[in-house]
């Protein structure tokens, strides 16, 4: 059973729907009990970081997370779920930067305005992979405005490039999040969740 | 690099889907949740929903249509249409789609869009703007009659410099003007946060001339969110130079994708011939996204021997099996009893060398050509298929 994390905000439809298409059976919980008898667990996410983190947090949340990564078992952040993982992000939230998870160590910064860019960044770009975990040259479908600054190179599963080369996926140990939708990015998005997913069952 | 996309628009009422040319005639053209998996399959990008239906029975097949679409497929879609409320856009939303285009409904109720993207994310609010030049001060007006779109003699002598764009919005299928510049009314929907703009000239839409790219352009210079360019494309030049003259970061038709007019990986690979970012796949994950698969998700692989046309074996691949075998040409299948990936001949030094592939009519089988070291069979037989069962005689 995968748990996808259920903090109140953005669409959570899609994941579990993705999941059911590719045969795995999730839960949509807020409940700490279940997320840590999980044997996958799923933190999506999509609007804005402060609001999510208050939500997250308020709910005692983030100490599951924590608490959830610390047994090992394998964990996915999408999109603002990836970017929560960091320390700070720069996207403000009555007027202070936001504190992330500190899950891994970097921070969260806004695309830059003065290169002409269309922000948020909407649309399918390609990745560039620095493993075997992603497909190299893939298109993936993307929604956003931040994207994270990673302080450990080795932690940069793939980057992407709008206007500058970023991080757009990053894995450490059971650690895996993207920044683009998997769940929206058709065959390749299905390809990437299945081989994430299939680490949670058991047998296999 | 980020690719420009393109996106089907599928009309649909009482939730079939149907296209009109000019939003007038009609004609029934399938079941919404194929449409929308040919579409995936041939490498749209995007969905658009419009529903078109009048009545309020025709209307609850929406949610339903959503919920079934969402299900089966995982790119990107819109839903626009009668779209009046929080409560209409939290259902939708609810239901599957990713985004929902507000059109007459902002129009009314500015505000509502403000509610809507405060509530749910400007990522999924939508505002379909739809545009006619306006001629010696007086707007083109649409008729009943499709064929003819005219000048209005009788509408009212408004100074053109209401109009500094020479656009201006109009709803209800082009027949209510507004008295809104369409420019000034695309930055007034991005400040209350529209999260993309669904533009669409309706003197253009229906008559394959070509996208208006004039106004496509002064509202993508005007704003800093993703304008999609529609109504107009009848040719492969017209996409092209929609983005390119228009700067439209996305490019929407429906008749010619629907009837096979334009096919998309045709339309991808020239925009791409004339060095538009598009999106492609790789050519073993369409094959892989082309094929039906069992419960399992699975995939039955049948070997025969090349040089004496034996049939060898049969096993399952899944999409890592695929993938290895065509990249290695060696044959890989998915072990249903361990569950993992399994490389034919990896213990017993029996590998399968790849020769030819085939695909079953149905696209649920893949047959392939080996060249087989030592035996096939785990039993040391030469095939698998080495027992043979009696059939009774016929009894007269």
């Amino acid at each position: 059973m995968i748990a996808i994390i259920d903090y109140g905000m953005g669409n959570l439809g899609s994941v579990q729907k993705a999941l059911a298409f590719l045969g795995y059976e999730s839960d949509i919980t807020n409940d700490p009990s279940r997320v840590m008898a999980a044997d996958g667990v799923i933190l999506p996410g999509v609007g804005a970081i402060g609001a999510a983190m208050e939500a997250l947090n308020g709910k005692g949340l983030d100490k599951v997370v924590h608490e959830y990564i610390d047994t090992g078992r394998p964990f996915l952040g999408i999109c603002l779920g990836m970017q929560m993982l960091f320390d700070t992000s720069e996207e403000s939230f009555g007027g202070e930067p936001v504190q992330g998870l500190s899950v891994l160590p970097g921070k969260v910064v806004r695309f830059p305005a003065d290169m002409g860019l269309k922000v948020p960044q909407i649309g399918w770009n390609d990745l560039s992979s620095r493993n075997e975990i992603l497909p190299q040259g893939e298109y993936v479908y993307f929604v956003h405005s931040y994207y994270c600054v990673p302080e450990r190179e080795e932690d940069i599963a793939a980057t992407t490039t709008y206007g500058r080369e970023y991080c757009c996926s990053v894995k450490r140990d059971n650690v895996f999040a993207c920044q683009f939708h998997p769940e929206k990015s058709g065959e390749v998005g299905l390809r990437i969740l299945d081989r994430w997913a299939r680490q949670t069952r058991k047998d296999g | 690099m980020l690719s420009k996309r393109i996106i089907p628009c599928l009309d649909v009422k009482n939730g079939r889907v149907v296209k009109g040319t000019n939003f007038i005639s009609l004609r029934d053209a399938g079941d919404p949740v194929e449409c929308a998996k040919a579409y995936n399959e041939a490498g749209a990008d995007e969905l658009v929903f419009l529903d078109i239906s009048a009545t309020v029975e025709g209307r609850g097949t929406v949610v339903d249509m959503v919920k079934r679409v969402a299900e089966q497929v995982f790119i990107p879609f819109t839903v626009g249409g009668g779209i009046r409320s929080v409560e209409d856009i939290r259902e939708i939303l609810n239901a599957g789609a990713d985004k929902i285009s507000l059109n007459s409904a902002a129009v009314k109720d500015p505000e509502l869009v403000r509610r809507a993207s405060e509530k749910f994310g400007s990522q999924c609010v939508v505002v379909a703007i739809d545009v006619r030049e306006r001629t010696g001060g007086k707007i083109r007006i649409a008729s009943t009659d499709a064929s003819f779109s005219g000048i209005d003699e009788t509408a009212s002598e408004e100074d053109n410099s209401k109009f500094p764009s020479g656009y201006e919005v109009v709803v209800a299928g082009g027949t209510k003007p507004t008295g809104l510049d369409a420019v000034e009314w695309a930055r007034k929907v991005e400040a209350l946060g529209a999260g993309e703009i669904l533009l669409t000239s309706l003197d253009r839409d229906g008559t394959k001339s070509g996208f208006d790219n004039v106004i496509t352009r002064a509202i993508a210079d005007a704003v800093s969110i993703p304008v999609i360019a529609s109504g107009g494309a009848g040719k492969l030049e017209d996409f092209y130079d929609g983005i390119v003259d228009g700067g439209a970061d996305a490019v929407l038709a429906a008749s010619l994708f629907h009837f096979g007019e334009i096919q998309i990986p045709e339309l991808k690979a020239y925009l791409s011939g004339r060095g538009i970012p598009v999106r492609t796949m790789s050519s073993t994950l369409s094959l892989w996204q082309s094929l039906k698969k069992d419960p399992q998700g699975l995939v039955p692989a049948i070997v025969v021997e090349d040089s004496t046309k034996d049939v060898l074996m049969l096993a399952y691949m899944d999409y890592e099996a695929l993938e290895k075998t065509l990249e290695t040409k060696l044959m890989h299948y998915h072990s249903r009893s361990r569950n993992e990936l399994w490389k034919k001949g990896e213990t017993s030094g029996h590998f399968q060398h790849v020769k030819k592939v085939m695909l079953d009519c149905d696209r649920d089988t893949l047959l392939f050509y080996c060249d087989q070291d030592g035996a096939a069979c785990h039993t040391g037989n030469h095939t698998c298929f080495y027992t043979e069962v009696t059939v009774p005689e016929e009894k007269k």
